[in-house]
């Protein structure tokens, strides 16, 4: 039996229906589109999740839009318990490749009738379940199909090293497992008090593109993500740190994320992140965080993550992926607290990957990042995951599926 | 919606479709998306209780307000027992004020239905399961879309879209349906028959409420519970949707209710104000229709040749809408001369072992319409970026004849497109080379 919770949570998504709708056309233009880009574009999630904040107040999250749906009168919507107009209010765009906001003014108590398009939707608003995190020091992620032993990992390290007491993973539509899997897995870390784990169904997107292209504007769903949790889950968190699963935030000077927000006013810590690849010799089969620690020379930099105080926050400011929107914000030494990035772990890297990103692990001057290597000794030593999944293995029927 | 607004009849706002009853009218109703909120069980958090052993059984099916405000769960024995055990507590999400609850109808009615003491205005509920806290909302009452409406309620175990259509029409001729309630217990998606329903003239309303994911125990260990998911089913409908309605005709989608010459449904309630259903049973020797689909829920491969005409205002609080009739609540049986269930042929056109009666009044539904909704695809959708996903897709997977047929329609519809032609090069090298292989 597990001493943690384990909320089992869910959303209320607004589905195009394409019988009756357009699609979400892409944002980026065509010939800047990858393949993979194309087959990965969700046209279909109008809304991740309508929901209530802290304040009672209704809010609605989903990716930004196209053209065809930014036509005045294209959302609409109704309290379901007495009929009356509700105000759909579209937050004023500050770029538009973020996460579309949207306030949902005078939605009574129950639920709502949402009109998009020619679609009618009758939606359960989801309640705020802030208080659940209140308090607490979050481990966020979005994640897919990342073998347990990682995820176990992951919140093992950080809950060792930074006193973190909560995860909040969104689980992409995982195929090797159920959510009950991951929330189980997470549950035995010692010193976890509360998992949830969304199913979270809305795509994760490409962020290759082609002909020189720049922008990031097909791979919303990370960033819709963080904008659910902010407001639904963690406005009353002490703070939430945002690694993916392969990423390692590790405190080399022996200086927590705590300590950085403790002697700063700052809302946000910017992470330096350094990329690190499998040993020399054979690849562990399966791989650990443990058995990725050869850095290039000069070590290889990739984007920064964060960690962020959602109190501090300025009510402007937005969850990126790598950056927090104006808030003000503190670069963490890297000497002191760098994110070790284990690429070779994640799914889907292959040598294609580490050649775009100039990264060679057999190249001269590849060293083992001993310091790195001391820190995850530090919280792994003694520590085995459990890393069965329960669903299918243990009962011999199919996991628990469909909606929330 | 409280009618404060002048709408369609469906009270959906403006996005009503035409709802004229009975008439020849060209179609295009309004279809409600509608959701539950479900709470199943999960072994890897065990309840205090051995019974919750199966990965994904269905604990309640749906958390919902009801036309009273009363706050009403449906569940099964599952949630019988583990209520009657005190194995799970359900509390105010937003305070964690505990609630009780207290069963509708009684046990002795065998129901699956609840009534939740809540604060007021509760909004959503958790359920503690062991160390398992199960987080949903309430689902919005939807009556009032419903109000006065004249509705066709079953359950499809996988029916064809034609065959479903086909059954609307004919009631929405025959007895004057205006809406038509469906529980989708199939594998295919409910949007597509909700499409098929909606494109049915004379139909205002159409509600496909998605009940695929409900894992019930194996029937051999059910016993008596062995219908409980249907049961389930009817009372999340008639509690949810249908409490306003003027009355509900419940007719398997295999079959149709034949009146008798010069009967309506008002014609005969209204001749029966003490009964609050009226029970219709199989034309001639018909005692049980042949399911068409997988109907993998336990169910079996036939139901009862049997339908049901009630009016919910006419029922008790405590009555309990069933398969076969509602419990608990005054009833008639109807003469074979006023009305009778009899199988409706599974293929368009079919008439072998149709009763004379029955041909002649599908003739009648079915002059000048014919089904005509098929099951949505990507590659068919008209939509070109979703169909050069679905080649991109296809080619991934390692079926590049398909994927060129797909992309072929996205060329098609937009010639100039310029990933196409890479696309296209690549899945002809891609056949060559197979064919290649193939005849070495």
């Amino acid at each position: 039996m597990t001493a943690a919770t384990v909320l089992d949570v869910a959303c209320s998504p607004l589905w195009i229906d394409p019988r009756q709708n357009p699609p979400l056309s892409p944002l980026r233009a065509a010939p800047y589109r990858t393949r993979e880009a194309t087959a990965r574009h969700d046209a279909f999630t109008l809304l991740a999740d309508i929901f209530r904040d802290g304040k009672g107040r209704t809010w609605a999250v989903g990716p930004p839009l196209p053209a065809a749906w930014r036509q005045p009168g294209m959302l609409r919507a109704w309290s379901a318990a007495t009929g009356e107009p509700v105000v759909v209010k579209t937050l004023p765009d500050r770029h538009v490749m973020l996460p579309q906001h949207y306030r949902l003014a005078r939605a009574r108590s129950g639920g709502v009738l949402v009109a998009a398009g020619d679609q009618v939707e009758a939606v359960a608003v989801q309640p705020c379940l802030g208080a659940w995190f209140a308090g607490r020091r979050v481990l966020m992620a979005v994640s897919r199909d990342n073998r347990l032993a990682w995820v176990a990992d992951w919140a093992r390290f950080h809950q060792v090293h930074h006193g973190v007491d909560a995860v909040l993973l969104f689980d992409n539509q995982s195929t090797a497992y159920a959510s009950g899997d991951v929330a189980r897995t997470v549950a035995t870390v010692p010193e976890i008090a509360v998992v949830a784990v969304v199913p979270w169904a809305v795509g994760h997107g490409s962020s290759t593109g082609r002909l020189g292209w720049r922008r990031t504007d097909m791979n919303h769903g990370q960033a819709i993500a963080f904008a659910l949790a902010r407001r639904r889950f963690l406005a009353e968190a002490e703070w939430v740190l945002n690694v993916d699963i392969d990423e390692l935030a590790v405190p080399l000077a022996g200086r927590t994320i705590g300590d950085v927000f403790a002697a700063s006013g700052a809302a946000a810590i910017s992470l330096p992140v350094q990329d690190l690849l499998g040993p020399a010799g054979a690849m562990p089969d399966p791989p650990r965080h443990r058995d990725v620690l050869l850095s290039t020379a000069p070590p290889h930099v990739d984007r920064p993550k964060w960690a962020v105080m959602p109190a501090r926050c300025p009510k402007q400011s937005a969850w990126g992926i790598h950056v927090v929107d104006n808030a003000p914000t503190v670069a963490a030494d890297p000497a002191e607290l760098v994110v070790a990035h284990c690429r070779s772990l994640t799914t889907g890297w292959d040598s294609r990957d580490w050649r775009r990103a100039g990264l060679d692990r057999d190249a001269p001057g590849a060293r083992e990042e001993t310091a790195l290597g001391a820190k995850m000794a530090e919280a792994f030593d003694g520590w085995e995951p459990p890393t069965e999944p329960w669903g299918t293995a243990a009962t011999g029927l199919p996991t628990g599926a469909g909606r929330g | 919606m409280g009618g404060k607004q002048a709408r369609g009849r469906n009270g959906v706002g403006d996005a009503a479709g035409p709802s004229e009853r009975g008439g020849v009218v060209s179609g295009g109703a309004t279809v409600l998306g509608v959701d539950r909120s479900r709470v199943v069980l999960d072994p890897r958090f065990p309840a205090a209780m051995a019974a919750a052993s199966v990965d994904g059984a269905t604990l309640f099916a749906d958390i919902f307000r009801d036309g009273a405000d009363r706050l009403l769960l449906v569940g099964g024995p599952l949630a019988r027992e583990l209520v009657a055990a005190g194995a799970v507590e359900v509390a105010d999400a937003a305070t964690g004020a505990p609630c009780g609850l207290a069963e509708l109808g009684g046990s002795s009615a065998g129901g699956v239905a609840w009534e939740v003491a809540a604060p007021p205005g509760c909004l959503a509920l958790q359920f503690r399961l062991g160390s398992r806290v199960v987080v949903r909302p309430v689902q919005p009452w939807l009556g009032a879309a419903f109000a006065d409406g004249r509705v066709l309620l079953a359950v499809d175990f996988g029916c064809s879209l034609d065959r479903v259509a086909t059954w609307a029409r004919f009631h929405a001729v025959h007895l004057g349906v205006d809406a038509v309630v469906v529980a989708h217990r199939a594998a295919g998606d409910p949007r597509d028959v909700a499409a098929a329903l909606a494109s049915v003239p004379g139909i205002g309303l159409v509600v496909v409420v998605p009940w695929d994911d409900v894992v019930a125990a194996p029937p051999d260990e059910e016993g008596d519970d062995a219908d409980w998911l249907t049961t389930a089913v009817l009372e999340q409908a008639r509690h949810r949707l249908l409490g306003r309605a003027a009355w509900i005709a419940a007719v398997p989608v295999e079959a149709g209710l034949l009146l008798g010459r010069g009967r309506t449904v008002d014609g005969l309630l209204a001749a029966r104000p003490r009964a609050a259903w009226l029970g219709v049973a199989a034309s001639g020797k018909t005692r049980s229709l042949a399911l068409e689909g997988d109907s993998g829920t336990g169910i079996g491969g036939r139901a009862p040749a049997r339908g049901w005409v009630a009016v919910p205002g006419r029922c008790p609080d405590g009555a309990v809408f069933r398969p076969e009739g509602v419990a608990g609540a005054p009833s008639l049986e109807l003469r074979a001369a006023d009305a009778v269930v009899a199988a409706l042929p599974a293929e368009a056109g079919g008439v072998r072992g149709v009763p004379p009666r029955l041909r002649a009044a599908l003739a009648e539904a079915l002059t000048g319409w014919e089904p005509t909704v098929a099951p949505w695809s990507a590659a068919t959708s008209g939509h070109p970026d979703l169909i050069r996903a679905e080649a991109v897709l296809l080619a991934a997977a390692g079926e590049p004849e398909r994927a060129l047929a797909v992309l072929h329609e996205a060329i098609r519809l937009e010639p100039w497109h310029p990933a196409q032609a890479e696309l296209r090069r690549d899945l002809l090298r891609d056949i060559a080379r197979r064919g290649e292989e193939a005849e070495r």
